[in-house]
């Protein structure tokens, strides 16, 4: 990674060498590694350091950006040139309320160095811990762990200066055996987090109890859902619903109603940049500190999170969540929490009369954005519960349902949380008793 | 892009927009399923591409995209599809999204038969999946950039048309579907159990195009579908589709590549899940 000196000497060039009105220069730097396993071995050890400069121009009301990863002075310069040109090409725009003024954002903590420079021989012992961990059982471990830092850096016109960085390290592991598999991972900003020998055990032994899956009918049933598989819920919350364009254009199941009652009681989503539970990111790629946002409490719709330009089409602040350069879509909640319960995961078992306990879900999108109607598998591990005890391993099934409407019915909600990652965030979540979650199909394993 | 004559057609996608805010929901049941090319083109991107990359077949994408339903067990005697399916792997192919001249292993591109009249008869391979077959790499090694490792990718994966004119095909067809254009897509990891929507349906009875249906969706297991292909169409109605966002890999990968196809027509498929 470049020194902090460099970084800014790269952003103040961009901004020195700007003619237009109002000039963004956003740094991104990743020094990202990733060690792959398969068939109990490892087969694929990768390093990428990589840095990015995405310049914004204004130019009487028209907005133009461009990016580079060739951070010299000229490059520099023809990238301005180009953000400049771009910005000439357009119309003015009539939604854009300018650059973020000055304002603080304070550095979290989450940049460990032993995780930033954790080794590949340190990479491989993890790996050596999964993947002998399923040999010695006859079940063949796939996975991966990973380590890095990301460096976020930007500078404006109006004197915004901010900046963080922060370490993340996440372990993945399947293990298969003759005719079904098992999942477990891990992630954290400190790779001290990851036990990897618990998490060995916990793939394990799901993969174990998962053979000899057999059939069950689709139809409706009650789910207890492991929070990897909540990860999901929670993304299609925030991706679909939580963001304001989606509200402001009428996409969102929170449009026209705010204060109203949209989930269970038992319900309640916020997002939060600054926790140092989740991957905290203290301001948004426009450079506006992150505010906590309550999304929903309760089951009431609270609200949903803002960049500058849906703030100012609503006349209010934005709340820091612009989502990267290039992005479509509109400020999404990258920090997103769901509040535990009380429920150890023994008593939420118990709460099931008769239901399906899902590990995690597989390939879903989207068929119905405004009811939140997913389809989607699960996946390494699928099992019947019947009168509070798993009876049998079950074959994946394919669901297609509303997520919305199984959060309208919560028959309890867990009091351990688990971080996931998103396509862009994180999510922290736990289990979910859900009285109500539609399959519609079967696979052949 | 000419081709697609986009200004020609938006009178008529707008109409068809505006026409599926009150038209009813797509029916459900197991009915005759005619697909138009683009979609015929991801059906083959899902359930042929991805469990015909013999990385896939031999574990190496197990902890993320999964493995394939197409074991080694399979190869050269296993009914993937019907007669009238045949599917054909070409990085050479003029005009496709998977074309080129050479791999990012340094192979050329080259065109591979994958399925024969239903029958898989290769994979998809790179340099070191094809050694476990003793065989050469057919020249799918590709990286999405300077800075990744190249995988098994599809090239331009493509049906090999047939013989019924698309007209003809309707108005053979008593009592069914026509499905056009891709809305969302899912599949299983092994690649068996699949679900696509579609943004548009209309009611086929007695050979002609009837009512529109809002939310269309099928779903069904990859052997099976393939298996009630009954006729796909001829070159009038061929185009070599693209598939801009194919994703694999750890850290991911993003591939262009490209599907020849024609509309099709397959029997007894499960349609309209959604309520």
């Amino acid at each position: 990674m470049r020194s902090i000196d460099a970084v800014m000497q790269i952003l103040e060039r961009a901004l020195r060498g700007s003619s237009a009105d109002e000039t963004e220069a956003l740094y991104l730097g990743n020094d990202t590694h990733l060690t792959r396993f398969a068939n109990n071995y490892i087969h694929q050890n990768v390093s990428e350091t990589n840095a990015r400069l995405i310049v914004r121009t204004i130019v009487e009301g028209k907005v133009g950006s461009a990016a580079t990863n060739d951070l010299s002075p000229e490059s520099v310069k023809r990238t301005l040139q180009t953000a400049t040109k771009a910005a000439l090409a357009q119309e003015p725009s009539s939604t854009f309320p300018g650059l973020a003024p000055s304002a603080d954002a304070a550095q979290p903590d989450v940049f460990d160095e032993a995780t930033a420079q954790l080794s590949a021989a340190e990479r491989a012992e993890a790996a050596r811990v999964l993947c002998e961990r399923a040999s010695r059982a006859n079940f063949i471990a796939a996975g991966t762990y990973a380590n890095g830092q990301v460096e976020v850096r930007l500078a404006n016109s109006n004197g915004q200066r901010v900046y963080y960085k922060r370490t993340e390290a996440d372990a993945t592991a399947v293990y298969q055996g003759q005719t079904a598999s098992g999942y477990a991972d891990r992630r954290g900003t400190r790779a001290a987090q990851l036990d990897v020998a618990v998490m060995a055990q916990e793939a394990l032994e799901r993969a174990q109890s998962a053979q000899n899956p057999q059939d069950i009918e689709p139809g409706t049933y009650e789910v207890l859902l492991e929070p990897y598989a909540v990860h999901d819920v929670a993304n299609f919350m925030a991706t679909l619903g939580f963001g304001a364009r989606a509200v402001q254009e009428g996409r969102s199941f929170m449009a026209g109603r705010l204060g109203e009652a949209v989930m269970s009681p038992e319900i309640s989503f916020w997002d939060d940049g600054t926790d140092p539970s989740g991957f905290a990111a203290v301001f948004d790629y426009e450079g506006t500190p992150k505010r906590r946002v309550e999304l929903v409490t309760n089951g009431l719709a609270r609200g949903a999170v803002y960049d500058r330009t849906t703030a100012s089409a609503d006349g209010v602040e934005s709340t820091g969540h612009a989502v990267p350069p290039g992005t479509l879509g509109g400020p999404l909640p990258l920090n997103l929490f769901l509040a535990p319960g009380q429920k150890s995961r023994e008593e939420l078992l118990a709460g099931v009369e008769r239901g399906v306990l899902v590990t995690r879900f597989w390939y879903t999108r989207t068929v119905h954005p405004l009811s939140v109607m997913i389809t989607g598998m699960t996946r390494d591990g699928t099992f019947l519960i019947e009168d509070g005890r798993v009876s049998r391993p079950v074959r994946s099934l394919r669901f297609t349902t509303s997520y919305l409407e199984a959060l309208n019915d919560v028959r309890g909600v867990g009091k351990d949380t688990a971080l996931g990652r998103g396509s862009l965030g994180a999510t922290c979540v736990p289990a979910l008793h859900l009285g109500s979650f539609n399959f519609t199909g079967v696979t052949e394993f | 892009m000419r081709r697609q004559d986009l200004p020609g057609n938006a009178s008529r996608v707008a109409e068809e927009a505006v026409a599926l805010l009150t038209a009813p929901q797509c029916p459900s049941g197991e009915m005759t399923v005619v697909l138009d090319g683009s979609q015929v083109a991801l059906q083959v991107h899902e359930s042929c591409g991805h469990p015909v990359e013999l990385d896939r077949v031999m574990g190496t994408e197990a902890a993320y995209a999964g493995t394939s339903f197409l074991t080694l067990d399979k190869l050269g005697s296993y009914q993937y599809g019907s007669e009238h399916v045949s599917i054909i792997a070409d990085g050479s192919m003029p005009g496709g999204l998977g074309t080129f001249g050479y791999d990012d292993e340094g192979v050329p591109a080259q065109r591979v038969p994958i399925i024969e009249h239903g029958v898989l008869v290769n994979y998809l391979t790179d340099r070191q999946s094809a050694a476990h077959l003793d065989q050469r790499s057919n020249g799918t090694g590709r990286a999405s950039s300077w800075g990744r490792t190249p995988l098994v990718r599809m090239t331009n994966l493509s049906i090999v048309p047939g013989t019924w004119r698309f007209d003809d095909l309707l108005a053979d067809t008593d009592d069914g579907l026509y499905m056009q254009t891709n809305r969302s897509w899912s599949i299983d990891d092994r690649r068996l159990n699949f679900q696509f929507g579609t943004e548009i349906a209309w009611e086929i009875k007695g050979g002609k195009l009837g009512k529109m249906y809002r939310n269309p969706t099928y779903t069904g297991i990859t052997p099976r579908f393939w298996n009630g292909c009954d006729a796909v169409c001829n070159e009038e109605s061929y185009v070599i589709w693209g598939t801009p966002n194919c994703g694999k890999g750890q850290p991911s990968q993003v591939a262009h590549v490209g599907h020849g196809a024609a509309p099709a027509c397959f029997r007894n498929v499960r349609v309209g899940v959604v309520r």
